[in-house]
């Protein structure tokens, strides 16, 4: 019985996660297209960037499918599973912003910014609230909450490569 | 290769990068790579860089001997 309400819990955040995606892109691109249009060369850049992050993520998956075979991963699987993720979310990002082909045609980075510091402040604010209310670890494994941090974390990343890139090409205009 | 024709053309409008870049409908770091030899455009590119700057393909793009 628990399950069913953890999955029906699941499935209205995966639903409640779609529409605000919608609604933040819907406010972040300048043309209030739900599409973001990359230019043919950054449609290019994120193409190599799509299989980069494809290999790390089987990499990931792999090494997952040998450490699990030998020992059991204290982790609950959702958490695995978002890790999977996670790795290949920060690869394509990466890539994606080192070679100009992260912010599309009609993005207004300064709207993203703003939407994605919000969204990582409630990541956190999530993260912090389990951990106080000790549902982070529970019979020695990682909960739910921890894709919270994750998600934080991710974004943490993606800000600093963004940062350095800015920088970087500033220095070299 | 730097693609010193191009940046020489654009200057001579008095056009910036982003400006050449809004008006062929691509982003501005695009322009800069074609400049540098960073990024080899399709001919559809070449064609509407050629249009705005008032060029041929062969003044802008074809290898020099």
């Amino acid at each position: 019985m628990i399950n069913n309400f953890r999955m029906i819990g699941l499935a209205v955040g995966i639903v409640v996660g779609l529409i605000v995606c919608i609604v933040v892109f819907r406010i972040v691109n300048t043309n209030k297209k739900l599409t973001t249009d990359y230019d043919e060369r950054q449609e290019r850049a994120r193409g190599k960037a799509f299989k980069y992050a494809f290999y790390a993520m089987m990499i990931y998956e792999a090494l997952l499918c040998v450490i699990s075979s030998g020992i059991e991963i204290p982790a609950e699987p959702i958490v695995i599973h978002f890790s999977v993720i996670f790795v290949g979310v920060v690869v394509l990002s990466i890539i994606c912003i080192a070679k100009d082909a992260f912010a599309g045609q009609n993005t207004n980075m300064k709207r993203y910014t703003i939407v994605m510091v919000f969204v990582t402040l409630i990541n956190i604010l999530t993260a912090i609230m389990a951990v106080s209310g000790g549902i982070m670890v529970e019979d020695g494994k990682l909960q739910a909450p921890f894709c919270n941090l994750l998600c934080a974390v991710l974004f943490i990343v993606i800000y600093a490569a963004y940062g350095i890139k800015q920088l970087s090409d500033r220095r070299d205009d | 290769m730097k693609n010193l024709r191009l940046k020489a053309a654009r200057a001579g409008l008095d056009m910036s990068q982003d400006d050449l870049a809004k008006a062929v409908g691509v982003s501005r770091q695009t322009i800069s790579a074609i400049e540098k030899g960073d990024y080899n455009p399709t001919i559809n590119l070449c064609i509407s860089i050629c249009r705005v700057l008032g060029k041929t393909l062969d003044e802008l793009f074809w290898p020099q001997e």
